[in-house]
């Protein structure tokens, strides 16, 4: 079986495939669009996460009477799995904060400071959840010289939900629509190989071998693919590469653009092959 | 040489050809001939390993195909001059390249396939129209560049389906002198037709197939 032969006649099936195979390329250009758009749809909603917890804090009272142990108190949380930033405030920092936001008025009628000495905790993005602030708020909550905490664990989980949600519906519309592609596909590359089936029935009966017969369809259904798989990743990758000064853009993931050439390259030519196949 | 040992062959549908048997020897040309639907292209068919019998066998040369798996049937095919009844010439391609298709198909050098298409193409009167494509040809030219691809790789024998289907009477005469000029030369011809008489006065044989059954002699 000669490999130039495959190669050179799979290279005119294609062009042979005229009308047909373009509505496939366009079809398979579709699939891998849809790759890049969802997996640069996953990358937004990861930066706005990433965006929001590193926004997220605990905020740790210490008892009244330990603010000696302050510095003690803030190595010690430092030390925690996933902090990332710590900050100490004092009685005094308290109350000018206080001050500031409420007015020296107000703290001016306070016989004495009553505000307690706090340690800030802020955590990386990667190591936190909503779950696990509620258990660091437990546990540091359970710290002798700790009387309180407070976070914003309710903002958060919403958050977690929402975002869940939403990458749910994505993932199922966008698998649904990926589905729906592919099988419109397979039926446009079945057409697109049907427009070689004259060619195909001529090799056969001059003797030509399955793999001659076979080869050139299934690589003008591999071309296809590889087209409409570089169009889409053109198209959608290009777009994302000049939005990437967006901060909610990020540039097109490598294993997403392998994703959106190698699929549709495997549909035209399992397609193709399956035309075959059923055609004898 | 080719035999049939008593080949059966059902469709789904039913119809099909029943225990037929007969020999085609060396230099040979017959006709089977029937009406529409008699059974004819399944006999040939069969000679070409397009469909297995489900009984018995058929041998071509020194085949016996009930032995030759799938991937080898193409070494047969290739003992052989095949035209199918729609004539599968392929559209976009020339006149020339229709026929040196068969050189690429074998890996002949581009030369050798260059000279058998030249050469075969002449036979057949089809030289001047080289670069011509087969919708531009008329009825009669596309018969003549069927039979020139099915005889480029010298095949022992030609095989044709329904040749002179659809065409007027004197092209139909012109493709049977044609067949006559070629089994002159020594290549066993089994042609299918329902169009008998315009072989009388040549040297065929004809078989009768009716209703998936064969017999010799007159209808």
């Amino acid at each position: 079986m000669s490999g130039g032969f495959i190669l050179r006649e799979g290279w005119v099936a294609w062009r042979r495939s005229g009308l047909a195979g373009n509505l496939a390329m366009i079809a398979l250009a579709i699939v891998s669009a849809f790759i890049m758009l969802f997996s640069g749809f996953q990358q937004t909603v990861d930066i706005a996460r990433d965006r929001l917890l590193g926004g997220f804090e605990i905020e740790a009272f210490l008892q009244p009477g330990r603010e000696r142990n302050l510095d003690e108190v803030s190595t010690r949380l430092g030390n925690r799995d996933g902090v990332r930033e710590i900050e100490t405030i004092t009685r005094e920092q308290a109350a000018e904060l206080f001050a500031e936001r409420h007015g020296e008025d107000l703290t001016g009628l306070l016989a004495e400071n009553p505000l307690p000495a706090s340690v800030i905790l802020r955590y990386d993005p990667g190591a936190i959840s909503a779950d696990r602030l509620a258990m660091e708020a437990d546990e540091i909550s359970a710290d002798p010289d700790i009387e309180d905490v407070a976070f914003e664990g309710e903002l958060l989980a919403r958050f977690e939900q929402l975002s869940g949600q939403v990458l749910l519906i994505a993932g199922i519309a966008g698998a649904v629509i990926v589905l729906l592609s592919v099988l419109l596909t397979v039926q446009a590359v079945k057409v697109a190989a049907k427009t070689g089936e004259s060619w195909a029935r001529a090799v056969f009966l001059v003797g030509g071998s399955h793999g001659q017969v076979r080869g050139p369809l299934a690589v003008s259904g591999l071309l296809m693919g590889l087209f409409g798989g570089l169009i889409g990743v053109a198209v959608i990758g290009g777009a994302q590469w000049l939005l990437a000064s967006s901060p909610w853009i990020a540039t097109p993931a490598l294993r997403a653009i392998l994703a959106a050439l190698a699929l549709p390259a495997l549909v035209g030519w399992l397609g193709a092959a399956r035309r075959v196949r059923a055609g004898g | 040489m080719i035999e049939l040992m008593r080949a059966s062959k059902t469709y789904d549908r039913g119809r099909g050809v029943r225990d037929v048997s007969f020999r085609i020897n060396k230099g040979e040309w017959v006709l089977l001939v029937g009406g529409s639907g008699a059974g004819k292209s399944t006999i040939l068919r069969m000679m070409y390993g397009a469909l297995r019998p489900d009984n018995g066998d058929v041998i071509v040369g020194s085949h016996r195909l009930s032995l030759v798996k799938d991937k080898d049937l193409p070494t047969v095919r290739r003992l052989l001059g095949i035209i199918d009844q729609d004539l599968t010439l392929v559209a976009d391609r020339s006149v020339y390249r229709n026929v040196s298709l068969v050189g690429e198909v074998l890996g002949w050098t581009k030369k050798q396939t260059r000279v058998q298409a030249l050469r075969v193409l002449n036979r057949v009167g089809l030289h001047a129209h080289l670069d011509q494509y087969p919708h531009n040809l008329s009825r009669g030219e596309m018969r003549r560049l069927a039979i020139a691809r099915a005889l480029v790789a010298q095949p022992f024998a030609l095989v044709a389906d329904e040749p002179l289907i659809h065409l007027d009477h004197e092209t139909a005469t012109s493709i049977v002198e044609l067949m006559a000029k070629i089994h002159a030369q020594g290549t066993s011809i089994v042609l299918a037709t329902h169009r008998a008489e315009l072989f009388d006065g040549y040297p065929v044989r004809k078989l009768y197939v009716e209703n998936g059954e064969l017999r010799e002699g007159t209808p």
